[in-house]
């Protein structure tokens, strides 16, 4: 978080950024509003713990469950994963180290609310990296290509048009909550 | 498996005719954990009060040699009586006996704790968020409420979502009436995309609420968690300080490396056992939760989908990766999506158990009886013992037995093929022997394998019996209840086989696994014993009671067990009461709705052959008997001795031909009838069997009445008086042998008809292919005539059998066998050297030692006190200066004759001779200043020079026996 306050390359202010999570949730509701209900449920928890959670692949045998393993192809995780690592490259921190981790833990520990992660206007060479890494990913995790394009495209887009796609009352109150580093 | 696939469609059978069992497993599976828990909790406060393992140093004391087999050092305890005892008293610190209770407990909490917290971890908050968070709208709940109602659960769960989950699935947990379904967020992201699948999921959660799955689940659940994460380490690092220790012991150390690996063998395959056991519980549970929800309105096309996109499809191709598939399936908790799929269809798998699971259920069920009969095994547990031991002999046989009724039920309400018990009994019996021999109880130290294996089958073959019984008693109640369930049919059979099983079982743990170690007994000893009390008034009496020796060990323990004759009655008289039941038309409540509907087949008719056509083999059996018992007391009216001597071998073997009288009439009946009866030969050879045997010793009990009035047939009776009360004895001692163990013998003999009459004909019975008795319909006249005889038969054997349980003045019945008479001898094997030198070392340590010291000091005080001038002359002197030491030194030898005898038996004998000539000295010595004889006084003083002298000799000997092993030890 520091690196976000210490604008590195040419970046904005923190103040300019988009929360990463406001830009999920306009995506998911456009393209596919069966999954809000996912990020809503994400929503209470800090961007860390979301990709965590996300980004496990930890199958659990459950004795009771209903045994299918099966994976819905869903893009909630696809957006998620893919604009918080991109928000993580630009600020430099794209590998989390121990320290984070275990400060990371301490906070939820001591239920102090997280930094929301936000992405500051990227070029056009980082908004193409994103598309990129969007279309890989979807197609990873087993999106139809036609989804993972028109995913890629509305990503994009939302971080084009950031100012009026922004989320007025989730991403002002917590972005209040951001500590001063 | 192509026969299968030809057979006609069958009209699918409710899965809920009868209960599942599962509940009986998972209670196998508690009990498992139980007597796992308390025999690794016993062990290692044993240890930890025992660090020093004196109670080992008390067995080779005791003569007992590591090297030798189970029976050998079994044996070598009992030899040595009550010093053995002594020993493990003065010497062995115990722990209090509430400490292993204390553990037991406090693991028990601990369990309760993580059961507690399970459902807490599940759905913390971290994972997963309550449904209104996300559902703000109200979009989810209406639907979610709706599927609950179609379940009819009165308590509705809580529902969570777990967002970030992306499979479609959902999970169910909770503790104690506090439940959660989980839905992941792949599922719930599909609702809409896929109504159908999202209503089966959601519905087979519920189905698994409904069906109470979650208790025993998480119970099973969080007693494992506890037992590897607690019991387990404790009990790997306690055999690894064994395996330290016994790496330090040459002559102990083998015994213990090879111990230790047979607990560690058993521990592995217990666990894996346990798995398999709860993985195959929980897939029957899954199947039971797809056909509710299946029933409850969910779409098939749910299950279709998953199988064909689910990661446990149909099986590669080739041999191994078939065999690999499907052995990995046994250790999964879901059944493979085609299993599922097919279920759906026709749930066969629920009626016919695989072979495994009856394999696995015996081998815990064996590994539990051990590790109870080992923590139990004080002489105040007894009581305790033989009521767990039955409580669990009901497990054993409930688990195949439910699953023997649930396929003959399906068989019948379907037109199929019959089971015969043959395939439950068999893995069932099988499983038994296994868990046998992988506990430590009866194979010894020095080898892997028992002395005679093939004494295992003896279970098999209980087992194989009790579930043919099962099929057959099965397939004549299903075919005759009229009820709305079939249940109260299903208990009652249940009930019949524990009590059957629970009287084996008990028998087997208590006596019956001994003789996989060996024989145990001396013949010659009971020969002798018997010879002492019953002097020979017959031609070759010796031969005769050598016979008796040999079979009364066998006999005597499951023969004279009053709980036989109640067991064997369940046995014949319960399908007897068949006939006293009016032949009923129609198809009854209960098929109608397991049938769901379908058409049900005909279940009446007449199924049972005529009562009096099986009455007429037992007349037959009985004319025998009497016509056998005539002849037998013609020809022993001729080796009639006098009067004051009939009562020795002379009425032994009277007795004795009356009883094999009585069996061969009642195995000819049973043959008679296992051979010609068409249907349920096994009840009904068991029918005429136990008639013939009630009719023939009543037959003998009048012709003793009558004895003394019979001319050429008397025997026994001196007079012509006709008695009743003087055959009541006799009864007594016959009864519980001719109408018990004799049955037993029937039904195996029977059995054997079946199997021989199968094989002749080499024809498959099926219900289609064997008509039914054809007969005239039975008059009402005749039901009575057949209530009537039943009846009486029925209440003559349960008021015989109850007057035969009542306590009994054994006052009278004293023979002269001792315990160390019954022990062999002749097998004694001898101890290496090292083992004899540990041995030596032993006895000194643990009280030999202190008895020598005790000797010489005596011996030497009176030496002393004789150096005195006075010794021989004054008296006074003799009486205080000596007399004490007479004393001490009779006592002594009294003790010494109290304590284990030196192991090497050249020593003993020195020894034993040592101490009797001190002892013969001190009452003389006594004697000799008592009543002031000199000579006698003065010869005991001799005594005890020449005793002086030959001391050192005996204890060097000793001393150097036990020293050969102080650097091994």
């Amino acid at each position: 978080m520091d690196a976000l306050a210490k604008p590195a390359d040419g970046q904005p202010e923190p103040g300019t950024g988009v929360a990463v999570r406001d830009i999920v949730r306009s995506v998911v509701a456009e393209l596919a509003p069966d999954e809000l209900v996912l990020v809503e449920g994400l929503w209470r928890y800090d961007d860390d713990s979301v990709v965590a959670r996300l980004a496990g692949r930890r199958r659990s045998r459950e004795p009771l469950g209903f045994g299918l393993q099966e994976v819905t192809a869903l893009i909630t995780p696809v957006a998620w994963l893919v604009l918080d690592e991109a928000a993580r490259k630009v600020v430099g921190t794209a590998v989390t180290s121990a320290t984070d981790r275990t400060r990371g833990w301490l906070r939820r520990v001591t239920r102090r609310p997280a930094a929301v992660r936000t992405l500051p206007p990227l070029s056009e060479e980082q908004l193409a990296a994103v598309r990129a890494r969007v279309l890989e990913l979807g197609t990873e995790s087993g999106l139809a290509p036609e989804t993972a394009t028109a995913l890629a495209e509305r990503v994009v887009a939302r971080l084009v048009l950031r100012p009026q796609g922004r989320l007025p009352n989730d991403a002002g109150s917590d972005g209040s909550a951001e500590p001063e580093a | 498996m192509s026969g299968t696939l030809a057979a006609p469609p069958r009209p699918p059978v409710d899965e809920r005719v009868l209960g599942a069992g599962t509940g009986l497993r998972f209670a196998l599976l508690l009990v498992l954990f139980l007597t796992s828990s308390a025999t690794i909790v016993t062990q290692i406060v044993q240890a930890l009060a025992d660090p020093r393992n004196i109670r080992v140093g008390c067995a080779l004391a005791a003569g007992a040699d590591p090297e030798s087999d189970y029976l050998g050092i079994g044996l070598a305890a009992v030899r040595a009586g009550d010093a053995y005892p002594a020993c493990l008293r003065r010497y062995v610190p115990t722990a209090a006996a509430w400490v292993p209770l204390a553990v037991l407990a406090a693991l028990l909490i601990a369990a309760a704790t993580v059961y507690w917290l399970l459902p807490r971890w599940k759905g913390r908050r971290g994972r997963v968020v309550p449904l209104q968070a996300v559902d703000p709208e109200g979009e989810l709940r209406p639907l979610l409420d709706e599927l609950v109602r179609v379940a009819g659960l009165s308590r509705p769960p809580r529902f969570v979502v777990a967002p970030a989950a992306a499979t479609a699935g959902a999970v169910v947990f909770g503790r104690l009436r506090r439940y959660s379904v989980c839905l992941h967020g792949g599922l719930v992201a599909r609702r809409r995309r896929d109504p159908e699948g999202f209503r089966a999921v959601v519905l087979h959660e519920l189905a698994h609420l409904r069906n109470h799955d979650i208790d025993v689940t998480y119970a099973t659940v969080a007693l494992w968690r506890v037992f590897l994460v607690a019991v387990l380490p404790a009990y790997l690092f306690q055999i690894a300080q064994d395996l330290k220790d016994s790496a330090a012991s040459a002559i102990l150390g083998p015994a213990e490396r090879l111990g230790t690996g047979h607990e560690l063998l058993l521990s592995g395959v217990m666990i894996a056992f346990v798995y398999l056991a709860r993985a195959d519980i929980l897939r029957t549970r899954e199947t039971y939760a797809d056909l509710d929800a299946l029933a409850w309105g969910a779409d098939a096309r749910g299950w279709h989908h998953a199988a064909a996109h689910g990661t446990g499809k149909a099986a590669a191709p080739g041999r191994i990766r078939r065999a690999l598939a499907s052995f990995t399936a046994l250790w999964r908790t879901h059944p493979a999506w085609d299993r599922r799929v097919a279920a759906l269809t026709d749930p066969r798998e629920l009626f016919a158990p695989h072979a495994l699971t009856l394999f696995v259920a015996g081998a815990t069920a064996t590994i539990a009886g051990d590790q109870l009969t080992d923590v139990l095994n004080g002489p105040r547990a007894g009581g305790a013992l033989r009521v767990l031991t039955a409580l669990l002999a009901g497990l054993i046989a409930a688990i195949p037995g439910v699953s023997v009724w649930r396929a003959v039920a399906r068989a019948v309400l379907t037109g199929g093929r019959i089971p015969t018990g043959l395939r439950a009994g068999w893995w069932t019996g099988l499983g038994l022997a296994v868990g046998e021999l992988l506990t430590s109880s009866t194979s010894g130290s020095t080898r892997w394998l028992p002395n005679h294996p093939e004494t295992l089958t003896v279970l098999t073959l209980i087992s194989v019996g009790i579930m043919c019984w099962t099929a057959q008693f099965a397939e004549l109640s299903v075919r005759s209840w009229r009820g709305r369930t079939l249940r109260p049919a299903m208990l009652l059979g249940l009930a019949a086989i524990w009590v059957v099983f629970a009287l084996w079982y008990a028998w087997w743990q208590a006596d019956g696994h001994t003789f996989t170690t060996g024989w145990a007994y001396s013949e010659t000893g009971i020969r002798d014993a018997l010879l002492h009390d019953l002097p020979g008034t017959v031609p070759a009496d010796r031969d005769v009671l050598a016979g008796f020796a040999a079979a009364l060990p066998l006999l005597l323990p499951i023969g004279v067990d009053p709980f036989i004759g109640w067991a064997a009655a369940v046995l014949w008289l319960l399908p007897l009461l068949a006939w006293t039941r009016r032949p009923a038309t129609g198809v009854p409540d209960w098929a109608r709705r397991a049938l769901r509907g379908a058409p049900a087949p005909e279940l009446s008719g007449p199924l049972l052959p005529p009562l009096r056509r099986v009455l007429l083999a037992a007349a037959a059996g009985t004319a025998l008997c009497w016509a056998g018992t005539i002849a037998l007391m013609a020809v022993m009216h001729t080796w009639q001795p006098p009067p004051e001597r009939r009562y020795g071998t002379y009425m032994l073997i009277h007795l004795t031909l009356v009883l094999l009288v009585v069996v061969c009439g009642t195995l000819t009946a049973a043959t008679l009838t296992g051979l010609t009866a068409r249907r349920f030969p096994l009840l009904v050879a068991l029918v005429a069997a136990g008639t013939t045997a009630l009719l023939g010793l009543a037959g003998a009990a009048v012709l003793g009445t009558a004895d003394g009035c019979l001319g050429p047939l008397n025997t026994l009776a001196t007079s012509c008086h006709v008695l009743p009360a003087k055959v009541w004895p006799t009864v007594q001692l016959l009864f519980p042998l001719a109408l018990g163990l004799n049955i037993f013998v029937a039904a195996a003999v029977a059995l054997l008809c079946t199997a021989a009459r199968g094989a002749l004909r080499s024809r498959r019975r099926t219900a289609a292919a064997s008509p039914p008795d054809t007969g005239p319909a039975p008059r009402r006249e005749r039901l009575v005539l057949r209530r009537v005889t039943a009846g009486a038969v029925c209440l003559t054997v349960l008021a015989l059998t109850a007057a035969m349980s009542l306590p009994r003045d054994r006052g009278t019945g004293h023979i002269s066998l001792t315990k160390q008479q019954l022990i062999p001898t002749a097998a004694l094997p001898t101890p290496s050297p090292q083992v004899l030198a540990a041995q030596t070392d032993a006895w000194l340590r643990l009280g030999g030692a202190g008895l020598m010291a005790r000797f010489t000091t005596e011996v030497l005080a009176v030496l002393t006190a004789l150096q005195d001038k006075a010794a021989l002359t004054d008296r006074g002197f003799a009486a205080t200066r000596i007399r004490p030491h007479c004393v001490a030194l009779e006592h002594l030898a009294t003790e010494t004759a109290a304590y284990f005898p030196v192991p090497d038996p050249r020593t003993q004998t020195r020894w034993a001779a040592l101490h009797e000539r001190g002892k013969q000295a001190g009452a003389d010595c006594r004697r000799g200043i008592e009543e002031g004889k000199l000579t006698v006084f003065a010869a005991a003083m001799r005594s005890y020079v020449d005793i002086g002298a030959s001391t050192p000799g005996v204890l060097d000997s000793i001393n150097a026996e036990a020293g050969r092993g102080r650097s091994g030890h």
